[in-house]
């Protein structure tokens, strides 16, 4: 079964386009990536598929209900998690967490009973009596996600959940998301880290500047490149001029940022040899050399030319 | 009933906001202190009686009476001296420098004019005095008007032929009219009498005023949960918009009522100020703070940021306040003014009150305060809600 079917979707706003012609198509039960980097239109789909706004042109389809024609029944079926944390800073993490899963209809000792099993998952029920203000940065999005969850939906949107956080409660925030797609909830995870994408969704599509340049499971992706590698150089001055760097063999791409090279090769170990003997040519000084197998950084290297942080 | 929810949270989200509840609950408090012991000279200055020079030229037995028997009535004369002037120019004159309050002139033919209609009482003033001659040109209105309301009922009867003759009607009118006269003058006058203490009208003006403060920043707790994206949150629920904002507006509402009450309350257990009759009082409570609660969504609707709306509101709140008696009483304004009151949500609630407070006026006598105000109030949610709906969660 289809859980979310996005039809041709697009959004302007004023003479910007943010969305453009988004059509993707996600089975219940998967956990699907959306990778973009800043300002590719991932929170303006997220916002469109959650019923914040219409979109300008095409058609949301949530669990089979069209989301215009029947918004109640779509709501019900989803959770959403968004990009800047949305809670009231002088209520507790449990007043939140109940407020949120009453607009859902919970009441009495069901509601009592899930705001403790969703505070117990995010791991700060011991604590869940503290106004949200007094929360690290880290705490507040694990509130933000318990708050997403309470109603127990079959669909969750999370956008960028991780950012900002420290490694251990990024690390505690990924597990619940893959405990819950493992116990059946369909994902939508937004994110531009490669690797947190890499490592919860096995579809996974690319968006850049509202399009969709790229989807496929991993693998597909991967292929895009035909088992390229990826060679990070560090220079110890920034490089304006890099068209050297493209005329040797075997070299399919150069991204240059700062004095960060990033260049996309068939082969690692081959290349290499003949790159650092180019730079060395030009007296540019190396600081450090690092050889990555193709990812999905890569992917979006060679779709756009850019690194995702760009 | 989702929008109850909505309004509880936003109830105890200003329970747990220690320095919003010090600003709009304490300081409108404080201020009815600080305002009704520094300014309550402008009340007293006329503790000492107050001088009414008269000059009667009527002949008939009806503008004695309101010298003989109305002025002499006990709520009356402890704070009345009366004195017959002879020459009006040399006694107005004396009103003029502040030795009089008021001259009242008894015109020639005053009973007959009374038995024939149309009777005219002239009161010359002094500028300056304003609250005692205000009572006491009162007086005087209340007694023209019985004398002519009585004057219609005994031409009735007459007519009928209950009274015979035309020339025994002053005679009959001023047998009975006595009796009425007295209730009715003394409720008036004992009202202005005990009353336009400075505390109590402050505490109503304050209490009016910071209404208005805690509307606005109703107003910016709806703008804060725009930007903060708990109203995203909200829309993404399933719960309908016009449940969203109404329950923001309920929300807004109860805030505004917590802090209202909470003004009565401890102004009267503290303050000893007397609000009046508890279901006038009560009725107008309840209207304005429908109308401020308008004001607040308005506010909203209009507010592209909360610190906008902070500004906005501040804006309003302070103009609308001086025009509507809120800093000044109304009394000692000038006309022009008085009539702007009359676009403001402190001039109709603060004219409401000093009527419960100070004229024992019931919930019907201030009818009309509270339908203008809760018409005002309901127009504002009706544009204001439209407008917020239209944007959603937009700025
Ligand atoms: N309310 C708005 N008004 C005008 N432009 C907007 C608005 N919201 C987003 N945009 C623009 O639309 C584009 C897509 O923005 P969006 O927030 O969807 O990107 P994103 O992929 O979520 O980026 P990020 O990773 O930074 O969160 C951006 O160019 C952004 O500037
Ligand atoms: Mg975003």
């Amino acid at each position: 079964m289809t859980m979310i079917n996005v039809d041709n979707v697009s959004k302007n706003y004023g003479a910007l386009r943010a969305v453009d012609g988004l059509t993707i198509s996600i089975e219940s039960g998967a956990a699907f990536g959306l990778l973009g980097p800043n300002g590719a239109g991932k929170s303006t789909t997220i916002s469109m598929l959650s019923g914040l706004f219409p979109p300008d042109t095409g058609n949301i389809n949530i669990g089979g209900y069209d989301l215009w024609q029947e918004p109640m029944a779509a709501r019900r079926l989803m959770g959403i998690v968004p990009q800047d944390v949305a809670l009231y800073p002088a209520l507790s993490a449990l007043e939140n967490v109940a407020f949120f899963g009453r607009l859902h209809g919970l009441a009495g000792a069901p509601l009592r009973k899930r705001c403790q099993e969703v505070l117990e998952l995010v791991g700060l029920w011991d604590r869940a009596r503290e106004p949200v203000k007094t929360y690290s940065g880290g705490m507040k999005r694990r509130i933000n996600i318990a708050a997403g969850l309470v109603h127990s939906p079959k669909l969750l949107l999370l956008d960028e959940p991780t950012v900002g956080v420290d490694p251990q409660s990024r690390r505690a925030i990924l597990d619940v998301i893959k405990e819950l797609n493992g116990q059946g909830m369909t994902v939508l995870y937004t994110s531009h880290y490669m690797e947190e994408v890499s490592e919860l969704c096995r579809y996974i599509a690319v968006m850049d500047k509202g399009r969709i340049i790229a989807q496929g499971t991993q693998d597909e992706l991967h292929m895009l490149l035909g088992g390229a590698d990826f060679i990070r150089v560090e220079t110890s001055e920034p490089l304006t001029d890099v068209s050297f760097l493209e005329k040797i063999p075997n070299v399919r791409q150069v991204a240059a940022k700062g004095s960060e090279l990033t260049l996309t090769v068939p082969n690692g170990g081959k290349a290499l040899a003949n790159i650092v003997s180019a730079l060395a040519a030009q007296n540019i000084e190396i600081s450090g050399v690092k050889v990555e197998q193709a990812n999905l950084e890569a992917v979006f290297l060679h779709l756009t030319g850019r690194t995702l942080r760009d | 009933m989702t929008f109850l929810h909505i309004a509880a949270k936003d109830l105890r989200l200003l329970f747990r906001d220690r320095k919003a509840l010090l600003t709009l609950i304490g300081t409108p408090i404080l201020l009815t202190l600080v305002l009704g012991t520094a300014l309550a000279n402008m009340w007293t200055s006329e503790t000492p009686p107050s001088r009414v020079l008269w000059i009667n030229e009527d002949s008939g037995q009806l503008g004695q009476m309101l010298i003989d028997d109305v002025f002499t009535l006990p709520g009356i004369a402890s704070w009345v001296v009366l004195e017959e002037a002879t020459d009006k120019d040399a006694a107005l004159d004396r009103v003029r420098r502040g030795q009089a309050t008021v001259l009242l002139t008894i015109p020639e033919g005053f009973s007959d004019s009374v038995a024939a209609g149309g009777a005219v009482l002239n009161v010359y003033r002094d500028p300056g005095s304003s609250v005692r001659a205000d009572a006491i040109t009162q007086i005087a209105q209340r007694f023209a008007m019985e004398l002519s309301v009585r004057r219609t009922v005994h031409l009735a009867l007459a007519g009928q032929g209950v009274i015979a003759e035309a020339g025994q009607v002053e005679a009959a009118l001023a047998q009975i009219r006595l009796d009425i006269e007295r209730d009715s003058l003394e409720g008036a006058v004992a009202g202005t009498n005990r009353t336009y203490a400075p505390m109590d009208y402050y505490a109503a003006s304050m209490g009016v005023m910071y209404l208005l403060f805690t509307v606005s920043h109703g107003a910016t707790t709806f703008l804060r949960e725009r930007e903060g994206g708990t109203l995203a949150r909200m829309y993404q629920s399933p719960v309908k918009a016009v449940s969203i904002l109404g329950g923001k507006f309920v929300g807004i509402y109860m805030i505004a009522l917590t802090q209202i009450v909470c003004v009565v309350v401890f102004t009267s257990l503290v303050y000893r100020v007397n609000w009046g009759n508890p279901l006038a009082a009560a009725g107008l409570i309840l209207s304005a703070v429908a109308a401020a609660s308008g004001l607040g969504v308005m506010i909203a609707a209009i507010s592209k940021s909360a610190a906008s709306a902070d500004a906005l509101g501040t804006m309003i709140v302070l103009p609308m306040s001086v025009l509507g008696g809120s800093m000044m009483p109304l009394f000692a304004m000038p006309a022009a003014v008085r009539s702007l009151a009359r676009l403001t949500i402190n001039g109709w609630a603060l004219e409401g009150f000093t009527r419960v407070m100070f004229e024992n006026a019931r919930l019907a006598d201030v009818g009309q305060n509270c339908l203008v105000l809760l018409g005002a109030g309901l127009a504002m949610l009706l544009v204001g809600g439209i407008s917020l709906q239209r944007k959603g969660v937009a700025a």
